[in-house]
C-alpha cells in the first residue's frame, strides 16, 4: 500500500501550498518587505555601534570629565563634541547607548511576561477571575501609562545604591526603572494574550486534551500559548520602542537613570539649557533614539504582515 | 435596474432593525455601567496608590524645618493625616496596623470618597488652594493646546492620508508614509527641542503662556501674545499626531478602495474625485473617528511632553511640578481627571462607532 510515487492530487497539493511552517512562511514574506529589512540592518548596525564601540573608549572614559574640556564642538578628537562637564559624547552615546538598549529589551521581557501571565488567566479562566484582572487592566489603562512612571520613577527611584554586574558599575535607578517601565506597560499585551486565549480555548484540540486529563497548567502553556507566540512577538518588538522612548522622557526629566550612568535619555537632560550654543549636546542622542525606534518598527511592521495567520500568500 | 439577484423578504428586513435599535440600548446600558464601575476603580485605586508611596505625605508636604512639632500636628489635622487610612491599618507605609473598632466614616479613605461626592478634591499641600481650582485654571491651558493642535492634525492628517491612498504605491505615497513613520518615531520632547532650536531663529517665545505683564495690554494683542506662544508648541503636537492620522487614513482609504462596490462605481464611469467624495471617504473615516475619540482622552495627559519642553502652564506641568513637591492631592485629583477623561472618550469612541456603523450591532 505504501506507495513511493505521489499521486496526482498529492502532487497538485505541493503546488498550490508549500509545506511551510509560520516561521518559514514569515520568514519568506519578511524578506520581501524592504522597509523591515533596512530598519534590521539599521539595527544590527546600531547594536554594532553601541557593544562593538566599546573597544574603542572605556568606559572610565566615558564617565570621565575634564572641565576644562567643556562644550566643545565637533572635532577630530571628540568626533561628537564634548559636554558641559566636558566628557567626550561619542563614548557616552556607545555606553549610553548599551544601557537604553538593555533597558528598552529587558523591561519588555518584563512586559511580556506579565502580560502572558494576566492575560492567559484571563482568558483560559473566564468568570470572575477575567472580571476582576480586566478591571485592574482597563483601571491601569485609563491613566496615562507616562504619569504612572513620573510618579514610580520620583518615589522608587532616587537614593537607590550602586550595582556591580560583571566588573561593571551601574546606577542602581537602571533596574528600578527597567521594573517600573515593565509594570506600567503590560496591559495592551494582556489583552491580546486574552483575546487569543478566549477563540482559541473553545476548539476541539483543547477540548482533547481536557478530555485525556491534561491539567489546566499544561493545557495553558504546551497546547495554548505556543499557538499565540506570533501576534506576542509582533506586539513585544513594538514595545521595545515604547520602552526606550520612555526610559529616554524620564530620564530626559531626571527622574531616570542617575549619571555618571549614561544612556541616550539622561544625556538629553541638561542639554535645552545649549540649545544654541552646543548643539551636539541634544542632536546626537536624540538621533540615535530615533533610529532605533523607527528602525524597530520598521521591523515591528514587516513581522505584522509576515506572521499573519490568516493570510497564506508568500 | 430593479432586477435583485436574491430579493431580501421585506419582513425580515424590519425585524433586524427593530431588533438592533433594542440591542444598541442595550449595549449602550452596558457600556455605561461598566464606565461608572471602571470609574469607583479608579478612586480607590487612586487613594492607596498614594497612601503605598513611600514617604510620610505631612513631612513630604510640608517640609519646611523651622516649623514646630505641634505646628506639623495641626497640619497634620488640617489635611485629615491624623485619621487611620481605614480600618485596620494606621498607615499603610509603612505599614502600621491599628485598632479595627474605629467608625469606618472617620478614616482617611471614607473622608476621601465623601469629600469626592461633594465635588471637592482636597487642598494642595504647596499652595493651599483648593484642588479643583488649580487643575481648573490648568485644564484650560491644555484643552486650548491640544484642541488647537488636534483640528491642525486631523485636517492635515486627513488631506495627506487621502492624497497617499489615492496615489497609492507611487513615489508621493512611498514619501508620505515614510515621513509619517519617522515624525511617528521621534520622541516628542526631543521633536520639542528641535523645534525650540529652530523657533529661537526667527525670535518666537519660547516658553510659558504670556509675556510677563501682557494682562495689561489690550485685548487683541493678548491674544496675540498667546498665539505666537502657542505656535511651537502646537506645531510639535500637530506633527506628532498628524503622522499618526496619516497612515490611519491612508491605510483604511486604501482598505475601502478595495471594495467591489468601488469598482462597481468606477465601472459606471464615476470620477475619481467623485468616487472618493461619494463612496470611499465616508466608509474610510470609520476608523479615524474612533482613534481621534480615544486619542483625546489620553492626550490631556499625553500633552505632559511638550508642556515640560515649552514650559506651557497645563495639567500635565502641573503634575510634573506636584511630583516634584510631591504634592499629593493635587496628584490624586489630576489622576481622577485623567482617568475620567479617558474612560468618557473610550465610552465616546465606542458609542460613535456603534452609530455610524451599521454593520455593528453585536459585540
Amino acid at each position: 500500500m505504501n506507495n513511493q510515487t505521489p499521486t496526482l492530487s498529492e502532487l497538485a497539493d505541493d503546488l498550490i501550498t508549500p509545506p511551510l511552517t509560520l516561521w518559514q512562511l514569515g520568514w519568506l514574506r519578511f524578506r520581501r518587505h524592504k522597509m523591515a529589512l533596512f530598519g534590521g540592518v539599521i539595527l544590527i548596525l546600531l547594536f554594532i555601534f553601541a557593544f562593538g564601540g566599546a573597544f574603542l573608549y572605556t568606559e572610565k572614559y566615558a564617565n570621565f570629565n575634564d572641565t576644562s574640556q567643556r562644550l566643545l564642538a565637533p572635532s577630530a578628537e571628540h568626533p561628537f563634541g564634548t559636554d558641559s562637564i566636558g566628557r567626550d559624547i561619542l563614548a557616552r552615546t556607545i555606553y549610553g547607548g548599551q544601557i537604553s538598549l538593555f533597558i528598552g529589551l529587558v523591561s519588555v521581557i518584563i512586559e511580556t511576561i506579565l502580560g502572558i501571565i494576566i492575560g492567559a488567566l484571563a482568558g483560559y479562566y473566564g468568570g470572575v477571575i477575567d472580571a476582576i484582572l480586566m478591571r485592574i487592566t482597563e483601571a491601569m489603562l485609563n491613566i496615562p501609562t507616562i504619569f504612572l512612571l513620573i510618579v514610580m520613577a520620583k518615589f522608587f527611584g532616587g537614593n537607590v545604591p550602586e550595582i556591580e554586574i560583571a566588573g561593571r558599575v551601574f546606577s542602581g535607578s537602571v533596574i528600578v526603572i527597567i521594573v517600573i517601565i515593565g509594570a506600567t506597560s503590560w496591559m495592551y499585551l494582556a489583552r491580546i494574550v486574552r483575546a487569543e486565549f478566549l477563540s482559541l480555548k473553545e476548539n476541539e484540540f483543547i477540548l482533547a486534551a481536557r478530555a485525556t486529563g491534561t491539567s489546566n497548567s499544561q493545557i495553558i502553556f504546551y497546547h495554548i500559548l505556543p499557538n499565540t507566540v506570533a501576534p506576542i512577538i509582533v506586539s513585544s518588538t513594538l514595545s521595545v520602542a515604547n520602552a526606550i522612548l520612555a526610559e529616554a522622557y524620564i530620564s530626559f526629566l531626571g527622574l531616570g537613570v542617575m549619571p555618571p550612568t549614561a544612556t541616550w535619555g539622561n544625556m538629553l537632560e541638561s542639554s535645552a539649557k545649549y540649545l544654541d550654543s552646543a548643539p551636539w549636546l541634544w542632536f546626537f542622542p536624540g538621533m540615535l533614539i530615533l533610529l532605533t525606534v523607527l528602525s524597530i518598527n520598521f521591523i515591528g511592521d514587516g513581522m505584522r504582515d509576515a506572521l499573519d495567520p490568516r493570510s497564506r500568500t508568500i | 435596474m430593479g432586477v435583485e439577484l436574491f430579493p431580501r423578504p421585506h419582513n425580515l428586513k424590519s425585524f433586524t432593525t427593530s431588533r438592533s435599535a433594542l440591542n444598541r440600548t442595550r449595549i449602550l446600558l452596558r457600556k455605561i455601567a461598566w464606565a461608572l464601575f471602571t470609574i469607583l476603580f479608579v478612586i480607590v485605586l487612586n487613594f492607596f496608590i498614594f497612601r503605598v508611596l513611600p514617604g510620610d505625605p505631612a513631612r513630604a508636604g510640608i517640609r519646611d524645618p523651622r516649623l514646630k512639632a505641634e505646628a506639623i500636628e495641626m497640619l497634620r489635622v488640617r489635611f485629615g493625616l491624623d485619621k487611620p487610612v481605614i480600618n485596620c491599618f494606621e498607615s499603610l507605609n509603612p505599614v502600621k496596623l491599628g485598632s479595627c473598632n474605629v467608625n469606618p466614616l472617620d478614616t482617611q479613605f471614607f473622608i476621601y470618597v465623601r469629600n469626592l461626592l461633594q465635588g471637592e478634591l482636597g487642598i494642595s499641600y504647596h499652595t493651599n488652594r483648593p484642588v479643583a481650582e488649580v487643575l481648573g485654571e490648568r485644564l484650560w491651558n491644555t484643552i486650548l493646546l491640544i484642541g488647537a493642535g488636534q483640528i491642525l492634525s486631523i485636517f492635515i492628517g486627513v488631506v495627506f492620508g487621502v492624497f497617499a491612498a489615492w496615489k497609492a504605491r507611487t513615489s508621493i505615497d512611498r514619501a508620505a508614509v515614510i515621513s509619517s513613520l519617522v515624525a511617528w518615531s521621534l520622541p516628542t520632547f526631543w521633536l520639542g527641542i528641535i523645534l525650540l532650536f529652530w523657533g529661537s531663529k526667527f525670535g518666537l517665545p519660547l516658553a510659558g503662556k504670556a509675556t510677563p505683564g501682557a494682562s495689561t495690554y489690550p485685548l487683541l494683542q493678548q491674544w496675540g501674545d498667546i498665539a505666537r506662544h502657542m505656535f511651537l508648541p502646537t506645531l510639535t503636537y500637530t506633527i506628532i499626531f498628524m503622522a499618526e492620522y496619516t497612515l490611519i487614513m491612508r491605510s483604511s482609504l486604501m482598505d475601502v478602495l478595495s471594495e467591489d462596490y468601488i469598482l462597481t462605481a468606477k465601472a459606471k464611469g464615476l470620477s475619481t474625485f467623485q468616487i472618493l467624495k461619494d463612496h470611499a471617504l465616508k466608509n474610510a473615516m470609520l476608523p479615524l473617528v474612533t482613534v481621534i475619540a480615544i486619542n483625546l482622552g489620553f492626550t490631556v495627559g499625553g500633552a505632559v511632553q511638550i508642556e515640560s519642553v515649552f514650559s506651557w502652564p497645563g495639567l500635565g506641568l502641573a503634575i510634573f511640578e506636584a511630583v516634584a513637591r510631591r504634592d499629593f492631592p493635587i496628584l490624586q485629583g489630576a489622576f481622577l481627571l485623567l482617568a475620567i477623561s479617558v474612560i468618557f472618550a473610550n465610552l465616546l469612541a465606542d458609542l460613535t462607532y456603534t452609530y455610524l456603523d451599521p454593520r455593528v450591532q453585536t459585540e
